[in-house]
Parts: C-alpha cells; sequence; structure tokens
C-alpha cells in the first residue's frame, strides 16, 4: 500500500474541511439556518434540563427506572443480533463510505489499491463515530444520564463502550465483505446468521427469565450473559478497563484484517454507495422518509439498476373516482397505494398505533406512570414525523392539467393537505381511541377523541403548505424546516392559551372546543395564504422548487 | 433488417476491446453478450433508444459494475480494479468536489496518481487549454455543467488516462458548449485518446464520431461508419437509418 496515495485521500479530506470554513467565512449567510436552530435549541435545551431536574424527584422516573435497570440483561443478546445482521449484510455488500458521487467517481478513477482506499473510509469512519459519540456523551450526561444517577464517568464509559462497538460492526463488515470476495466458498452469511440466531436466543431467554414466565437452565443463562461482544459492553459500562480494551483491539484487528484482504470491490463498493446517494437524494427531494418510502427513481436505468419492482400497475376503471377537488385524494391514494410499501406498510403502521395503543391502556389502567410517558413519546414522533414532511408542489403546480380543474384552488390545497394529514392522522386517531377503551373510563371521550388528532395532523401539513407558499424549496433539510418548526411553535402557543378558559372553568366541553375552533379558523388562514400566493402564480412556484 | 446481435470484435485489436459483454439486473437484461473495440485516435459513438444498455455498458467498462460475464481488454491485456489508470467516465450528470477550487481537482489528480514532477506546468497548460485558468480558484459547487466537463475531461488528460468515456455529456449544454465539446472531443481524439460517447443527439453524431455502435435490448444491433450504415440501409440521413434499425 503506497503511503503517498493514502497522503493525497487524506489531503483530500483537510482541504475539503477547509474549504468548507472558508465557504462559510464568505458568506456567512449559510449559517444562519444554525443560528435559528440553536436560538430555538438552547431554550429547550435548559428547559429540558430543569424539566429533567424536577423529574428525577418526580413519580414519573421513579416508575421508569426500575424498567431501565433490567435493559442491561439483554445488551449481549441484542449487540449479537445487530453484529450477526452486519456480518450477513455485509457478505454480499460492502461498508457504503463514499459521502458523494464526486468522491468515487474520483477515487475509483485515480485506480488507487483498494488498501489505501479502505484505509482511508476507515479512518473517516473512525471520524465519524468519534465525533458522533462525542455528541452523544454530551447528550446522555446532560439531559439523560443524571436522572438516573449516573456521573460523567459513567457517561463516558458507556459512550466509548457504543462507539467501539460501531467500531466492531464496522470491522466486521469490512472484514465479512473481503472475506467472503477473497473466499466465496466461505459461508460468511451463514455465520452472520448463526451469531443473529444465537443473539435473538439471549435476548429470548432473558425476556423469559425477567418476566418471570420461566427459569431458564443455569447454562444457558449464563451464555447469555456471556455472549461476546455485548458481555464486554456491560463490563465497560461499568468502567472496566479491560472489557473497554478488548472491545477496542477487536474493533481494530477486524478492520486492519479486512483492509488486508481487500482486492477488487470498487463495482460493490460503487453500487452500495451510488444506493445511498440515490437515497440522500430522495429524502431531500421528495419530502422525508414518508416520501421516499413512497418515491420512485425517475431514470428508469436508475430503477433498473436498484432492482425496483417493474413500473406496472392496474390502471383504475374510473368508475369510483370522485370528482372536483377530491379527485385530489385519489391521486395522493394512488400514490400511497402504489409507493414502497404500499397498503401493507400503511396497514403495518395502523396496527402497530393499536398495539402500542393496548399497551398504554393497560399501563394507564394500572396506574403506571410508563404509559404516559409512552403515550406522549408516540404523539410526539408522530408530530415530529409530520415536520420531517417537507411539501413539494412542484410536481403538481408545473402540471398542465392542475390547472385545467374547474375547482378552485383552495379547495384542492385543503383536499391535499387533509390527504396527506390523514397518513398521520389514522394511526394516531386509533392509538387513542383504543388506549382510552383499553383504560375503561372515560368513555364518552371516544366520540370526540378523533377530532382533535385529525385536526392537528391537518394543520400541520397546512403549516407545511403555508412554509411552501412562502419559501419553495427542493431541499427541506435546513430553512424551511426551521421556518415550519417555528411556525408550529408559533400556532401551538394561541392553542394553548385557548385551551385555558376550559382548564380554569373545569369544562372539558370547552377545553376541547375552543383549541379545535381555533386551530380550524388557523387552518383556514393558512389554506388561504398559501392560495394567494400560488394563484395565478404556480409555474414560477414550480420553477423555484426545481431551483 | 433484423435484430440480431452483431459481433464487432477484431481478434487483433490494440484498443479497448469488449467480448461477450453481459450485465443483468435481477431478471432484466441489460447488456446482452456484446461485442465491440475502438481503436486509439478514433471516438465511438453508442446510439440507442432509452434502456438500450449504453450507460450500463459504460459503467462496465468503467469497472463501476461488475459484468455478469464477459471480458474488458485494452491492448490486449484484461483490464483489472486498477483500471481507473485506464479509463476515465464523464457521466451525465458530471460530479466534481463541491468544496474544491478547479486547480485542487488537478492537485488531487496529481498527487494521488503519482504522477511525475513537472504535472503542475502541465495541470496549467490544461486549464489554459480548456478556458479554465480564468476558473482556477473557483470552487466546484459555482461552476456550470459546461465547466465541470471541462474539468473532468482536464483531470483525465492530466492522468493520461488512454481512454475517456461520456454518457450523454451534450445533454444540458447551450449550442456554444455543445459546439466546445464537440471541438474538444476531436482534439482529445487527435492526440491518441479512445473515446466512446453515449447520446440521443444524431445530428451531433455526424460531426465528430469515428464510427458508431447501435444497440437496442442490451444487444449490438449495427455498427460502422456513418456513411457505411447510410448505404448498407438505404438511407439518406442518419435518423432514418437509426429508426429502422431499432424499430
Amino acid at each position: 500500500m503506497s503511503a503517498r496515495r493514502l497522503s493525497a485521500l487524506i489531503w483530500l479530506d483537510w482541504k475539503l474541511f477547509v474549504n468548507r470554513i472558508r465557504s462559510i467565512r464568505r458568506n456567512p449567510r449559510r449559517l444562519i439556518p444554525w443560528l435559528i436552530f440553536l436560538i430555538w435549541l438552547i431554550p429547550s435545551f435548559i428547559n429540558r434540563l430543569v424539566i429533567g431536574s424536577n423529574l428525577g424527584r418526580g413519580p414519573a422516573l421513579r416508575t421508569l427506572a426500575p424498567l431501565v435497570g433490567p435493559l442491561g440483561d439483554f445488551v449481549p443478546g441484542l449487540a449479537a443480533l445487530a453484529l450477526g445482521f452486519a456480518i450477513w449484510r455485509a457478505s454480499d455488500r460492502p461498508p457504503a463510505a463514499f459521502q458523494s458521487p464526486a468522491d468515487a467517481r474520483f477515487v475509483i478513477g485515480a485506480g488507487l489499491d483498494s488498501r489505501a482506499v479502505f484505509t482511508w473510509l476507515s479512518l473517516r469512519t473512525a471520524r465519524r463515530l468519534i465525533v458522533g459519540f462525542l455528541l452523544l456523551l454530551v447528550l446522555f450526561q446532560v439531559l439523560y444520564l443524571p436522572w438516573l444517577g449516573f456521573n460523567l464517568l459513567n457517561a463516558l464509559a458507556f459512550t466509548v463502550a457504543l462507539a467501539t462497538f460501531g467500531g466492531i460492526v464496522f470491522g466486521a463488515r469490512l472484514l465479512a465483505f473481503n472475506l467472503k470476495r477473497k473466499v466465496p466458498w466461505l459461508p460468511v452469511g451463514g455465520f452472520g446468521w448463526l451469531t443473529g440466531i444465537a443473539g435473538t436466543g439471549a435476548a429470548m431467554a432473558m425476556l423469559v427469565e425477567i418476566s418471570g414466565t420461566a427459569t431458564m437452565p443455569a447454562p444457558i443463562e449464563r451464555i447469555s450473559a456471556a455472549l461476546p461482544p455485548g458481555s464486554w459492553m456491560l463490563s465497560a459500562f461499568h468502567g472496566d478497563l479491560a472489557a473497554e480494551l478488548l472491545l477496542l483491539v477487536f474493533a481494530v484487528g477486524f478492520t486492519v484484517v479486512g483492509i488486508a484482504l481487500a482486492g477488487d470491490c470498487y463495482p460493490e463498493l460503487w453500487e452500495t454507495s451510488s444506493r445511498v446517494f440515490a437515497m440522500r437524494q430522495a429524502l431531500r427531494s421528495r419530502g422525508g422518509m414518508f416520501g421516499y418510502l413512497g418515491a420512485r427513481p425517475a431514470d428508469s436505468r436508475q430503477n433498473v439498476r436498484q432492482g425496483a419492482r417493474e413500473r406496472r400497475a392496474r390502471s383504475s376503471s374510473g368508475q369510483r373516482v370522485p370528482g372536483g377537488a377530491l379527485i385530489v385524494f385519489w391521486t395522493e391514494w394512488q400514490s400511497l397505494k402504489r409507493g414502497r410499501g404500499g397498503v401493507p406498510l400503511q396497514l403495518a403502521v395502523v396496527a402497530a398505533a393499536g398495539v402500542v395503543g393496548v399497551l398504554v391502556g393497560l399501563a394507564a389502567a394500572k396506574g403506571l406512570a410508563a404509559g404516559g410517558i409512552i403515550a406522549a413519546n408516540v404523539v410526539l414522533l408522530l408530530v415530529v414525523w409530520s415536520w420531517a414532511l417537507s411539501v413539494q408542489l412542484g410536481r403538481y403546480l408545473g402540471n398542465p392539467l392542475w390547472w385545467l380543474s374547474s375547482s378552485p384552488l383552495w379547495s384542492r390545497l385543503a383536499v391535499w393537505t387533509l390527504a396527506r394529514g390523514l397518513r398521520f392522522a389514522v394511526p394516531l386517531i386509533l392509538f387513542i381511541e383504543v388506549a382510552i377503551a383499553v383504560f375503561g373510563r372515560y368513555e364518552w371521550v371516544l366520540a370526540v377523541a378523533p377530532w382533535p388528532p385529525l385536526l392537528l395532523c391537518w394543520l400541520t401539513q397546512a403549516i407545511g403548505l403555508a412554509g411552501y407558499a412562502f419559501l419553495p424549496a427542493r431541499s427541506d433539510y435546513r430553512l424551511a424546516l426551521t421556518v415550519r418548526m417555528f411556525a408550529i411553535y408559533a400556532i401551538f402557543v394561541p392553542l394553548a392559551l385557548a385551551a385555558i378558559p376550559g382548564a380554569v372553568l373545569r369544562s372539558p366541553a370547552l377545553l376541547v372546543a375552543l383549541p379545535t375552533l381555533l386551530a380550524a379558523t388557523i387552518l383556514v388562514g393558512l389554506i388561504a395564504f398559501a392560495t394567494w400566493r400560488i394563484e395565478g402564480n404556480g409555474l414560477a412556484f414550480a420553477q423555484e422548487e426545481r431551483q | 433488417m433484423g435484430q440480431t446481435a452483431i459481433r464487432l470484435i477484431t481478434p487483433t485489436s490494440g484498443g479497448l476491446a469488449a467480448a461477450g459483454l453481459t450485465k443483468r439486473f435481477g431478471k432484466t437484461l441489460a447488456v446482452d453478450h456484446l461485442d465491440f473495440d475502438v481503436a486509439p485516435h478514433q471516438i465511438l459513438a453508442l446510439l440507442g433508444p432509452n434502456g438500450a444498455g449504453k450507460t450500463t455498458t459504460l459503467m462496465c467498462l468503467a469497472g463501476l459494475l461488475r459484468p455478469d460475464s464477459g471480458r474488458i481488454t485494452w491492448q490486449g491485456v484484461e483490464l483489472g480494479p486498477t483500471r481507473g489508470r485506464q479509463v476515465a467516465l464523464i457521466t451525465e450528470t458530471p460530479e466534481v468536489y463541491e468544496m474544491l477550487t478547479v486547480w485542487e481537482h488537478m492537485v488531487f489528480v496529481g498527487r494521488s496518481c503519482l504522477l511525475p514532477a513537472g504535472w503542475q506546468d502541465r495541470a496549467e497548460n490544461l486549464l489554459q487549454r480548456m478556458g479554465m485558468a480564468d476558473q482556477r480558484d473557483t470552487m466546484g459547487e459555482a461552476l456550470s455543467k459546461g465547466m465541470r466537463q471541462r474539468v473532468l475531461i482536464a483531470a483525465t488528460l492530466l492522468a493520461a488516462t488512454p481512454i475517456l468515456l461520456l454518457d450523454e455529456p451534450m445533454i444540458g449544454l447551450d449550442p456554444r458548449g455543445q459546439h466546445e465539446l464537440r471541438n474538444l472531443l476531436v482534439e482529445v481524439r487527435d492526440q491518441g485518446t479512445t473515446v466512446i460517447v453515449s447520446t440521443h443527439l444524431l445530428a451531433n453524431v455526424q460531426s465528430f464520431c469515428d464510427r458508431l455502435l447501435i444497440l437496442n435490448k442490451g444487444r449490438a444491433v449495427a455498427a460502422g461508419g456513418l456513411q457505411e450504415l447510410l448505404d448498407r440501409y438505404g438511407h439518406d440521413t442518419l435518423e432514418e437509418t437509426f429508426l429502422e434499425i431499432v424499430k
């Protein structure tokens, strides 16, 4: 391996970093979205700390702490499962490590020795792991661990152990891939399967043991607890330096042997990386994770390359298609149905919502505060997901068929936002209804409960639409997302204020009615704003979005 | 004329040769036992309708896709994992590092390819010839598609890559850009580089390509010089000939 060639790659990373800093210095406006984000983050950080210190003394944590403790017993099994899965996947697919198409093209184009390239990619991964886990350390230390009685050293041991486990997974993937290429008859994938099965078995054994369903034979219990590298991780969590060293030795050892075995693998490296580029591009341009799931590559060649399904579907007869603005419902339904995952994915989400609803209902019925925490996190997850949904109307606005419609623009936009909102509203409503039904009290709420979440989801989409009408953009990762998050916060303030009279007067009807009425008014206002901005100017919006 | 695959390889080829090149994506046969060769000092136009296998062929030649079967040789020697030193592919969307300047791209090539001393002067000359000297310190993110192509061609010439592959290079270029690119490719060809260009723009092909290879459904269905093909199929224009071949 040529050290000079490797030095060229390290020089490349250094230059990219320096030029990025220079570019920001020349154009500080690039930092504005981050500044806005920090302005939002710092108060919520402080807020979290305050809440955290209160929670530490509160009943919620006392309920949560016993739940967290036994989780450690699952670490050996889960770590082996993760490692086994990684080895199985890597047996025919290398880790995707190129950061950009230019990266791949220039590095492959330079005809560099694959060992030099893998060494460089490993160094990059190590850097990513170190930076990522430093942030995790801050997060754990400041936000979570003090609640559970951990100090900085515990947090450090915890994050270092997690980071080195990340290194082991990366090294194992590298080793598995290169070994398989070098010795094709070796059942590397099978070894991954075995590791995964052993991990699953260990985790299941622990689950049985902890739940008290049965008592495991001592040898199985011993093996389940001693399964590496998870058992080393557990020791490292408790500050055992020897265990930490063992993890590090394996991370470095796997990586070094993986690099030493590297041979002709550029096509596979390119294929995996290009798949990641395509996914990243889809995430940026098609609206978040759900957008990606529903996305199809525009380029047929890319479609073929990615092994996508054949792009054919049975055409609708057109008999039950609604007319007027409601046809937007139909087009969105077709997109959802024919998107990746299709109806089964949506049904799985709905089923999962139902199951979580049962759990929350049962927990609430038993008076466990954990139920409330799970419920709050489920709602938060859905709201955060809907924030991540970027709005791109370009495919409608740039399409002459959209403008042929006899329905007014506001009605089509209203239907469109509702259709998108329903994707989140349906599982959310089901979750709430099931939880209330299982809880067995306040049955009268069942009739009223669907409406606030539906309105909330619709409103969130309308905020996205208004954000788009204000700032049409293809990429939604930065400014547009920040604007939308601010808008959501801003709109929740009056909604919370509207709930005060109901809370003061202890009137549940008023508590629901006033905020709902206000939310409906805001919804109408947002759609009217978007209509006013887009009407007569749709093609310009589509153009702006493309740019 | 039927859609039979034709064999275009010459056993004594001194240039780039593909023999029995086959690539599948699942059930889709993207390239089907493709045989062809291109000599140095030649520009080969790869023509064909959408999905004919042009891009896949180029990706296989460049080593970005592993063919299921077949051989790719350069001057009689099979191309291996370090084929990047022989083959450069410039895709439809030419990718450069957004955060490197034009000059730094040349530096990276010079250092990573371990070029002998004096490459800096050659790099300066190349940028001058490509009309990019003024853009020396411009970052990749600020370059237009035409400029990016020129940077990549300059980098390729600096690395002295003897084979240059271009996938749909004319798409998105204005008439001046297309004209400049044509002249550039002819110049590169005259210096001894083997060039393969995949394109849909038949009118462009006539002005600078030495040979044409027409693909359909992954197979080579016609090959030869422009006049040769026109005579063979009895048409006056390449468009009519092309449409008859791929119908």
